[in-house]
């Protein structure tokens, strides 16, 4: 008994011998890849795919000489191919590694290709088991390889850390927020559309040869940043999701002049809002910044989609409006003006504190769509002759009111201008109906335009910083 | 190898045993069943499946007190002789061998599409052929030894998961409330029992168990927790996904454990929960096997139990192998379960009923 | 001239010298008195005359021949003559000097029908003193150390304890040390033993039944239960098992527990061994039984389960925080010893989409000259390690512990350097190393080395899916183990409430109140429900 149990142990360890190891790769037989660039190819269904690498020795600086001089920390390779996949194929005959999706940060598509329709890829980001669900989705403002290839990072020695910073923080107020995975949950169930990041390469912006220290307020494309106050809301926090930070909000306090830098840049004609939110901001979109950085790349404001084609764009007061709507917004600094000093700025820093509630009412066709916003602020600087702390009722009523236009300015554009659902009020429509089948029926993306809308805003100061002034004499 | 009857299946470790059968095979493809039935109102099907199979637990158990620690093959056989037992074994048989297959083919199949994608299926059966082998060799007490052990870990596990999920969830998507009707929820709703068929190893498991009290509490909480378990599943799966993309995903639980992402560091744990599950696996196919070779054992009055093994497992793993896609894997899942549900439900109480009557006609 | 010999050794021819080769070829079969044979041919009863059982002893013991062998001729009152033969050196001779000759040459007048009783009680000044009527028996007890007295006239003999041989002291535990609790440990002597632990358990229903294995060794033992608690049937099982072991020499308890043990092929030891008396007696009072055998440092106790292999005496001894606090870090320690490199293996390997994108650059920046692949460089690093180990053990204390240090760390850094193997694997072989040090079970270590193995090639081919067979496979056939009847995983198995607290963590002392329910005692109550009456208001 137990020599044939010992015989019939050793006939299944040489049966294990003859199948090998399948799944087997070594980490150094693979390469990463960090990011993806889609482009619409020359020919008619084919696609430009860029892919940039990661060459990990250099990174880690083991391995290998450092230093600026040879090669950097990333690669790209371009390919021309009807899907991603085939172009990953393609490309493994170029690259000797293997490349693996499963640590891709960031995938950006180019405007010419979003605007005919993003349904290819979306699907297989949905299907595919290696893309993260964490993968973030931009659009660029021209050309995704120019995009890649232009990001060169002025802190970090390689750009995966720079997407991944850039597009987690919760400290950017200028650019929509959007989790990946929603992404292909909005394109299936068509009721609230999607609204992607924009990033872009500026021109003429040059990047000094072995300078790889980022300067402080250099840097990366600043979001409008609050000109005239000393900070910028948002700087590079990312926690928006899907957003391509090609530019990062400025975040650092005292401008955004880098000593030694060259710039040459065209003249860019960007109107500033005069509204009483965000007053003398410019408005800002990505490729058209005219901060003077390093970094090639920038990323400010969103495009808009409906079902699966981008419409339209909109800017970085509007993204954060878009965010403040969406109850996504985290932090930032924000410049309101008031009537008591008309000609200067009050700084406060903005927080959502509780997501709006919303109510969608339907009778009979007639839509009402009632949202209630709560921010909250502080103030961190207020113009040099003024006391405002003294009557801080009658600056909440009024900075109410401006909020509230600007708000009411966005929605009418996305009725009147997009006319897609981009809030994702068609949600919150679902429960007034009790089946699908009323709902569909009802078909709320064709009568969206026709909803009305009630907004209310509350908007309290906290506190007053460090200081509190007082007038003289009371 | 007769145990005294103080190491035999007690309350506890039957409760694990039957938590495990019920439960495993939610994370399969049924959530995405029940949403394809129902649409946003799955969960609502999902409790009223629930009371339904809880109420007909506690009624079949009530009805079957009066045979005592006899297993339903001997019911059979009291009541009908020896043809009704064939019978009823080998209705068993089939159903426990359709179930057992569909399980040895799905569960490779996600371990294949999530775990290791090169690695051919045949290999991977195999594994699993050869472990679930050896765990029928060791016999149904180790079994529900390792059951005990197991089974409270993967639940804290689960509610852990459960709880990492919570911030995506989204209560719009609850809405519209009936999803695609009361006829939807109610009717074809019945095709949510086939998560509770497999109460039917309850019965045959009696022999092994120390009394009857143990088997009806352990039996009661096991279909009450695997009943809350599912709604809370199903749930959770309506919250976090709206209806039409949520009738596409083959593996539900494995694509919401994808979503958890806590800082940089905890992220793509799926691996790690594919691998608690797999254990759960096995331990089920090792039961079902088990129970599968008894089965033949009593209906044909055969001497040993341990050299049916290899041939069973044999023949489950061939037959494991029919469906040639994971589409035809669906189907054929589909119209099993839609088959096995009246059997699983109606067999004991059927038996049970028919074994009083002749009690007291014979009294 | 020592040179010129050489050199005429070398170059001249000489006859060779023939060295006596000896080879052991003839098997011979000439035995006299086999001991191992049922039935002896051979006197039972002892002579009564002085000279038969002088020829007879004299025989047997081959007297000239076996030169530590005694006998001393002496002549009583009367002149009768007597002798007395004892092993020298396995008594103590000062005993045999003053306790036995002395008076025996002083004795008085006594009746010349004298009977052995009286003899034996008025004459003999010795504490343990009988008399024998078989020679069996006097020869067994001579063999060990007592000494016998053959009277003319009497036919029986009288066997009088004298043992004394060198031996060691009580000292310190080896392998089971504490810093809490008593500090001592078993040595050689069996009534050493069985006293150490008898005088923890003052109750005369301490019951040390003696056993005797082994045909041509006689091993003695005792088999310590107390009669109140432990179970009879189990009782009768460890008695019928030890008797039924049927064998010529024992030399140590190991031997024993290698021949009760259930499986032996099963990679888990199923017998629990201590040389700490404290640990026996607790044990002893909670219904298990025990097994002592002269000659080993070390008690056995039946039966066991899988959760108590991992105890150790400290966990009683230390509070109640503190104490879980150990159980918890030796739990996370197997678990790290066992599964540490299998999971960096299957991580690494077959789903580099769990690491965090900066670890997988940074091994994939690490790995970039290495010639192995992974599963290799693993085997071979814990290969060495095991080498520098086990070199350890082997080496005096001041160097063994030098080479530890020196091995591990020179030989890291150095196979680092060479590119030979990457630096991340040095720590994981590292941590696992120092993991399978903190268990406290020696042959519980073995097991875990060896499991890892497995483990590693497991998971090096298939990754989480191989981990998840072998934990399956491993659980399930631990879980079909039993040991002397219960199972071994009986304790968290049950759902009896005292049982978890016993087995993987601690509870509060005064929440022991009943005994564990597998072992099926007679007496369940250890303590009442209030052990603490300090706490209770004394009601005035």
């Amino acid at each position: 008994m137990k020599k044939k149990a010992v015989k019939i142990i050793l006939l299944l360890s040489l049966l294990i011998q003859l199948t090998g190891c399948y799944d087997y790769k070594e980490p150094d037989e693979i390469a990463y890849i960090v990011a993806v660039g889609v482009d619409k190819g020359d020919t008619q269904n084919a696609y430009n795919f860029t892919i940039q690498f990661a060459r990990p020795s250099k990174i880690t600086g083991g391995g290998g000489e450092e230093g600026a001089s040879g090669e950097e920390t990333t690669g790209i390779v371009n390919v021309d191919a009807p899907s991603l996949y085939t172009a990953i194929n393609l490309a493994n005959h170029v690259v000797s590694k293997k490349f693996t999706l499963s640590h891709t940060k960031v995938i950006v598509l180019s405007d010419d290709l979003c605007k005919e329709s993003i349904t290819p890829m979306i699907d297989s980001i949905g299907r595919s088991s290696d893309i993260r669900p964490s993968v973030y989705i931009c659009v660029a403002n021209g050309k995704a390889y120019d995009y890649l290839k232009a990001v060169k990072p002025s802190i970090e020695i390689n750009p995966v850390k720079y997407y991944q910073l850039i597009l987690e923080s919760d400290y950017t107020s200028y650019i929509p927020v959007n989790d990946a995975q929603e992404i292909y949950f909005n394109f299936k169930n068509n009721l609230k559309q999607n609204v992607l990041p924009l990033v872009g390469a500026s021109e003429g912006t040059q990047k000094e040869e072995g300078q790889k220290q980022g300067e402080s307020g250099g840097g990366e494309g600043a979001s409008g940043g609050s000109s005239g106050s000393g900070q910028s809301g948002s700087g590079g926090d990312m926690s928006t999701m899907g957003q391509d930070s090609s530019t990062q909000g400025g975040g650092q306090s005292g401008g955004s002049e880098a000593s030694g830098m060259e710039s040459s840049q065209k003249e860019k004609n960007i109107p500033e809002n005069d509204e009483g939110f965000e007053y003398r901001m410019k408005e800002y979109i990505a490729g058209n910044l005219d901060i003077k950085k390093q970094n090639a790349g920038e990323t400010i404001g969103g495009a808009v989609f409906k079902k699966d084609k981008m419409i339209g764009q909109i800017t970085g007061i509007e993204a954060e409006i878009y965010n403040i709507l969406c109850g996504k917004f985290n932090e930032g600094y924000a410049v309101m003006s008031s009537s008591k000093v008309p000609d200067g700025v009050i700084t406060i820093r903005l927080e959502q504190k509780e997501r709006p509630r919303t109510d969608v009412d339907i009778e009979d066709e007639k839509i009402i769509v009632r949202t209630r916003i709560y921010m909250e602020g502080d103030f961190i600087s207020t113009p040099q002759d003024s006391v405002i702390e003294e009557d801080i009722l009658s600056f909440e009523e009024e900075s109410e009111k401006y909020i509230k236009d600007a708000l009411m300015k966005f929605l009418k554009k996305t009725q009147e201008e997009f006319n897609s659902d981009i809030i994702g009020y068609g949600n919150y429509a679902k429960r007034v109906f009790l089946t699908d089948k009323s709902f569909y029926e009802f078909g709320w993306n064709d009568k969206y335009n026709t909803a009305e809308f009630d907004i209310d805003v509350e908007f309290n100061i906290r506190r007053t910083g460090l200081i509190s002034k007082k007038t003289e004499g009371k | 190898m007769k145990l005294k009857s103080k190491f035999m299946i007690n309350k506890k470790e039957l409760c694990c045993i039957l938590v495990n059968l019920m439960t495993v095979k939610l994370f399969f493809t049924y959530p995405r069943n029940i949403v394809i039935n129902a649409g946003n109102a799955a969960w609502i099907q999902t409790i009223y499946v629930s009371l339904l199979a809880v109420a007909a637990y506690f009624i079949t158990i009530r009805v079957y007190e009066k045979a005592g620690m006899k297993s339903i093959l001997d019911i059979s056989e009291e009541v009908g002789k020896k043809p009704l037992k064939i019978i009823v074994g080998l209705i068993l048989i089939i159903i426990f061998t359709a179930n057992v297959t569909v399980t040895m083919r799905s569960f490779p199949e996600s371990v294949k599409n999530t775990l290791l994608p090169l690695t051919p299926m045949e290999v991977i059966t195999t594994m699993l052929a050869a472990a679930i082998a050896v765990a029928a060799f060791a016999g149904i007490f180790s079994l529900s030894r390792i059951h005990s052990i197991y089974i409270p870990f993967a639940g804290i596990i689960l509610v852990i998961l459960l709880i990492m999920l919570t911030p995506y969830m989204n209560i719009v998507n609850i809405a519209p409330l009936f999803g695609k009707g009361t006829y939807n929820i109610l009717l074809s709703g019945l095709e949510g029992l086939s998560i509770f068929s497999d109460i039917l190893v309850l019965f045959v498991l009696i022999p092994f168990c120390k009394s009857f009290n143990e088997v009806k509490k352990g039996g009661g909480y096991a279909v009450i927790i695997s009943a809350v378990v599912s709604c809370v599943l199903v749930f959770f799966y309506n919250m976090i996904y709206a209806n039409p993309v949520a009738q596409e995903f083959i593996f539900p639980v494995y694509q919401m454990t994808r979503l958890i992402r806590i800082g940089e560091f905890f992220q793509r744990l799926d691996a790690f929960f594919e691998f608690i599950w797999s254990i759960a696996m096995m331990l089920y196919a090792g039961v079902y096997l088990y129970v599968i070779c008894y089965i033949f054992k009593s209906v044909f009055n055969l001497k040993y139990t341990k050299e049916l093994i290899i041939p069973f497992v044999i023949i489950i793993s061939c037959i494991s192998f029919i469906p040639s896609s994971i589409v035809d894997l669906l189907r054929s899942g589909t119209i099993l379960y839609r088959i096995s549900i009246p059997f699983c439900i109606l067999l004991p109480v059927g038996l049970a009923v028919l074994y009083r009557i002749k009690g007291h006609k014979n009294v | 001239m020592k040179l010129f010999d050489a050199i005429k050794r070398l170059c001249v021819f000489s006859i060779p010298k023939s060295s006596n080769e000896f080879v052991l070829e003839k098997s011979q079969s000439n035995i006299e008195y086999d001991v191992r044979a049922e039935k002896v041919e051979k006197p039972e009863k002892v002579f009564k005359t002085y000279d038969e059982n002088l020829k007879y002893i004299e025989k047997r013991f081959s007297y000239p021949q076996n030169n530590d062998f005694v006998i001393r001729k002496l002549k009583l009152f009367k002149d009768t003559k007597a002798f007395l033969i004892f092993f020298d050196g396995m008594v103590g001779s000062d005993i045999v000097d003053l306790a036995i000759i002395k008076p025996l040459l002083e004795i008085p007048q006594i009746s010349e029908r004298a009977d052995k009783n009286e003899i034996l009680e008025k004459v003999i000044a010795h504490d343990q003193a009988t008399y024998q009527d078989k020679f069996e028996n006097v020869i067994d007890d001579v063999n060990f150390g007592s000494c016998a007295l053959f009277v003319d006239g009497i036919d029986a003999a009288f066997s009088l304890d004298v043992r004394n041989w060198g031996h060691r002291p009580i000292e310190k535990p080896e392998m089971e040390q504490s810093l809490y609790g008593p500090k001592e440990a078993f040595s050689e002597m069996l009534r050493n033993n069985s006293a150490l632990v008898r005088k923890i358990l003052k109750t005369e229903k301490l019951i040390c039944e003696g056993t005797v294995v082994g045909k041509v060794s006689k091993t003695r033992g005792v088999i310590m239960y107390i009669s109140d608690i432990a179970n009879s049937e189990l009782v009768d099982e460890v008695r019928n098992r030890i008797n039924a072991i049927t064998t010529d020499y024992v030399f140590a308890i190991e031997e024993i527990s290698l021949l009760l043990e259930e499986k032996t092929y099963m990679i888990t030891s199923q017998i629990l061994g201590t040389e700490r008396p404290d640990r026996v007696a607790r044990a002893l009072s909670e219904g298990r039984v025990a097994l002592i055998i002269n000659g080993s440092p070390k008690a056995l106790i039946f039966p066991t389960n899988a959760f108590e292999l991992m105890h150790s005496a400290s966990d009683a001894y230390l509070r109640y925080p503190y104490a879980n606090m150990t159980r918890v870090l030796r739990l996370l320690a197997m678990f790290i010893t066992l599964l540490l490199p299998a999971f960096y293996l299957a991580i690494t390997l077959y789903h580099q989409e769990m690491i965090p994108t900066y670890l997988a650059y940074s091994i994939s920046a690490a790995r970039e000259n290495v010639p192995f692949p992974s599963v290799i460089e693993l085997l071979i690093m814990n290969f060495s390690f095991e080498l520098i180990r086990e070199a350890g053990i082997r080496m005096p204390s001041p160097i063994g512990s030098t080479l530890g240090i020196v091995g591990g760390l020179i030989l890291g850094q150095a196979a680092v350097s060479a590119k030979i193997v990457s630096p991340l694997m040095i720590i994981i072989i590292a941590i696992t190393g120092i993991g399978s040090f903190a268990t406290s079970d020696y042959s519980l270590g073995w097991s875990y080395r060896m499991i890892r193995f497995i483990f590693i090639i497991l998971a090096g081919f298939s990754g989480f899916y191989g981990i998840a067979l072998g934990v399956f496979l491993y659980a399930v056939l631990l879980g079909a183990q039993k040991s002397f009847g219960v199972p071994f995983l009986s304790p968290i198995a049950s759902d009896k409430k005292g049982n978890i607290g016993h087995s993987l963590f601690v509870s509060p002392i005064w929440k022991n109140e009943k005994r564990p329910d597998f072992l099926s005692d007679k007496d369940i109550d250890n303590q009442p429900k209030i052990s603490r009456k300090w706490k209770i208001n004394k009601k005035k």
